[in-house]
């Protein structure tokens, strides 16, 4: 579903993120781990078709990001760690604008939306400005916005940054359905417990460069994620 | 710390206008632009008040009544100064994005206040000072005064930036207690500016004749002011020279001053932190409707445009305006078609098109959407870039968005003045085709600069749009090549009746010429801009 090839991304002479490769295939929850500033929120990036990336090949679903982003970009969806969204839009404007771009049909949407708004409890503030909403109800609209078009690929940063455990609950349930469906999710996060306990695979960065990857199994061996972590991280 | 906050305030201030950097290359943007547009902007606007003192000040002085120039110098400075603030002043104290972040630092309130209370005062002291000191410099001239009244006229500029302050501060308090309870404060923060706006013009149109009148009878006036507003005698002889007036005004500017910033320190956090008095509206399921992706673009930009009354304001007037002068063309075309022959027996066919087409053209121009947009994205940069659009889409939805607001007014307005004014079925293809082409170009324009000169980490909203070079280019060019159109035109349309259709319509094969090749440079080179921001 995603697959990585030797990706570099500079800052000026700083490599942000330095020959990184990974692969997930369909069905995978795949979690992402490391320190701040390691590079996570930039692969995420180069992979969502924000960031111009400087060497290497990202392709999603077999179609490359480089040459085709509008093809790769219709397949995904990208939740930001801090979903700054329009704050001039109503959040039923907001979900129905994101439906328009992915070419979502008035019946899934109404759907979808209901279904959704429903299960995260934000229904009845749709009518609302989004700039009324906290924190964690712009997250929620994030995530139901990133699922209204059915992506085969979500990426999420931090995702759980915000929300209350019934809604993070749901989001992790949803998860693991989108991969149980043939989808794949590609996430970073700091809550190591989260991690171990929802990915099937996932890498540590350190410095912009991939120190580990693998099953879980295979990365934390008899050992817990957060001694591992600590461990390479040094 | 209150050096700090100050030091934040006017950093954040001069930021906005001299040290911008390249969103791309991290690049320090050049300062000259600015200053160049500044210096041209201050140095019209105070020849204009020069203008004005001169013409009212030798009258004034020569029946002894200085004290009521400077009464009128101080009133008028004042009046400019609170409009040209006023605006600001609410989202600089009350709305700006960092309130929330300084409240949580251990921050007495009132420091976070005063700091920006000085900021606003140093907005407001400019736009003051443009009237103050070239009506001053006029008052030298027609008089040579005591060493006193320079100090006088020194000390009142500063003491009526506090008076500017104090008038601004009261009015931004009342506009914050409103907008904290309100819901479309946008569309009422419009009607508010466009009535104020309407009443400027009429005071402007009458200005000359409403003048004359006063100087005729200026002694009357000035028994009328002793007698019924007698701050007023007294702010006029400070300026002159008085020394008692003098200390008397700078003592009440002082106290008024004290006394706001006093009560605005006890209210201050509950009004940036107020927000229940908005009625919460619940959502009821309707039918949905789907639309295509480029719809969706050009709906975003449109919803983003008409939820700012900053954006509304300071870049499309010209759309309110139009339709009201399309009202007004009606109305009054029957009394201009008398008078088209005074001018000269071609004047329909020369002078009268020519003129029309300049004045819906400058109408048109003072529409400049897309030159604070790319700006505007700031942080939500990262959502158009996730979206399954490509850039080109992005920019020309952008474009198109200013280009179909304002060509409907534009194009009614010229069909309006062309059947009126009985201008001829050539000048009807034309006029209307320049003013397409116009919108099309300074739409262009905007988005060119915008692009070349973007910023997207303001804090404050007013930033991109107020105090950009794009928006102030776009200002300048908007303004003066109507000018330079007609300039052109002018001697061959009067000495040789040569027809105004032909030059309107080689103007607008030009324009369409340099719509088509901006557009293929923002399609081009303009999406790789986009794509490299961040």
């Amino acid at each position: 579903m995603l697959k990585i090839e030797h990706l570099t991304k500079k800052y000026g002479d700083k490599k942000a993120v330095d020959d990184l490769s990974l692969e997930i295939r369909s069905g995978e929850i795949y979690g992402f781990i490391g320190h701040n500033g390691a590079g996570k929120t930039t692969t995420l990036k180069s992979v969502a078709g924000i960031l111009n990336f400087d060497e290497g090949e990202i392709s999603v679903d077999g179609i490359s990001v480089k040459a085709n982003p509008i093809e790769c970009k219709k397949r995904m969806a990208y939740i930001p760690d801090n979903p700054d969204l329009y704050d001039f839009m109503t959040g039923i404007k907001y979900l129905n604008f994101i439906s328009d771009i992915f070419g979502v049909s008035s019946e899934e949407r109404r759907e979808l939306i209901h279904k959704y708004a429903d299960a995260f409890e934000i229904e009845k503030d749709l009518a609302q400005p989004i700039s009324s909403y906290s924190h964690g109800m712009k997250q929620k609209l994030a995530v139901i916005s990133a699922l209204i078009h059915k992506p085969k690929l979500v990426l999420l940063d931090e995702p759980f940054v915000g929300l209350d455990p019934k809604a993070a609950h749901l989001l992790k349930g949803i998860m693991r359905q989108i991969c149980d469906d043939g989808g794949a999710i590609f996430f970073s996060t700091h809550v190591l417990d989260v991690a171990e306990k929802l990915c099937d695979k996932v890498a540590i960065i350190k410095g912009g460069k991939l120190i580990r990857s693998g099953t879980m199994d295979e990365v934390k061996g008899d050992e817990s994620l957060e001694s591992v972590f600590l461990e390479l991280e040094g | 710390m209150l050096k700090a906050l100050i030091k934040k305030q006017f950093a954040e201030l001069l930021s906005a206008m001299f040290a911008k950097r390249n969103a791309r290359t991290g690049k320090k943007a050049s300062p000259v632009p600015y200053i160049i547009l500044f210096v041209f902007l201050f140095g019209y606007l105070g020849y204009t008040f020069f203008t004005i003192a001169m013409m009212f000040g030798t009258q004034l002085v020569e029946k002894n009544l200085d004290w009521l120039f400077f009464a009128i110098i101080s009133t008028i400075a004042v009046s400019f100064g609170v409009l040209g603030s006023v605006f600001s002043t609410y989202t600089a104290l009350y709305n700006a994005k960092d309130n929330e972040a300084l409240l949580s630092m251990p921050i007495q309130p009132w420091k976070i206040l005063l700091s920006r209370m000085i900021s606003v005062y140093a907005v407001g002291f400019v736009y003051e000072a443009i009237v103050f000191i070239p009506g001053s410099l006029a008052y030298f001239i027609i008089k040579t005064p005591g060493a006193f009244t320079y100090i006088s006229c020194l000390v009142m500029l500063f003491m009526l930036g506090t008076l500017v302050l104090a008038l601004t501060c009261i009015l931004g308090f009342f506009v914050a207690l409103i907008a904290a309870r309100l819901k479309n404060k946008s569309i009422l923060t419009v009607i508010i500016f466009v009535l104020l706006f309407g009443v400027y013009y009429v005071f402007m149109f009458r200005f000359q004749s409403a003048m004359q009148n006063f100087l005729d009878h200026a002694e009357q006036t000035a028994e009328n002011i002793i007698n019924s507003f007698y701050p007023l005698y007294i702010i006029g002889r400070a300026g002159k020279g008085d020394i008692v007036p003098l200390i008397i005004t700078v003592a009440a500017c002082a106290v008024v001053t004290a006394v706001i910033a006093l009560v605005l320190s006890r209210t201050f956090t509950k009004i940036v932190t107020t927000n229940k008095g908005e009625k919460k509206k619940v959502y009821v399921e309707k039918a949905y409707k789907a639309k295509s992706a480029r719809h969706a673009l050009i709906m975003r930009e449109l919803k983003k445009f008409t939820s700012s009354p900053a954006y509304m304001l300071n870049c499309g007037l010209g759309i309110i305006i139009m339709p009201i002068a399309a009202v007004a063309l009606i109305i009054y075309a029957p009394t201009i078609l008398v008078h088209i022959p005074e001018i000269s027996d071609k004047a329909q066919t020369t002078v009268v098109p020519m003129v029309a087409a300049i004045i819906i053209m400058f109408l048109s121009s003072m529409n400049i959407i897309t030159a604070p947009s790319i700006s505007l994205e700031g942080k939500n940069l990262w959502l158009l870039r996730s979206l399954p659009v490509s850039s080109a889409e992005v920019l020309m939805a952008k474009r198109n968005t200013q280009l179909y607001v304002v060509s409907v007014p534009a194009v009614l307005l010229s069909i309006v003045a062309c059947i009126s004014l009985k201008l001829g079925i050539l000048n009807l293809i034309a006029i209307p085709a320049i003013v397409f082409f116009t919108i099309m170009l300074s739409a262009n324009l905007g988005l060119v600069l915008n692009l070349k000169h973007p910023n997207l980490t303001w804090t404050n909203v007013n930033t991109p749009i107020k105090q950009s070079l794009p928006v102030f280019v776009m200002t300048f060019v908007g303004m003066l090549s109507p000018m330079f159109i007609i300039g052109i035109y002018m001697p061959f349309g009067l000495i040789f009746d040569f027809p105004a259709w032909i030059y309107i319509a080689f103007v607008a094969v030009i324009f369409a010429v340099l719509c088509l090749v901006t557009t293929k440079w923002i399609n081009k080179k303009g999406t790789r801009i986009l794509e490299e921001l961040q």
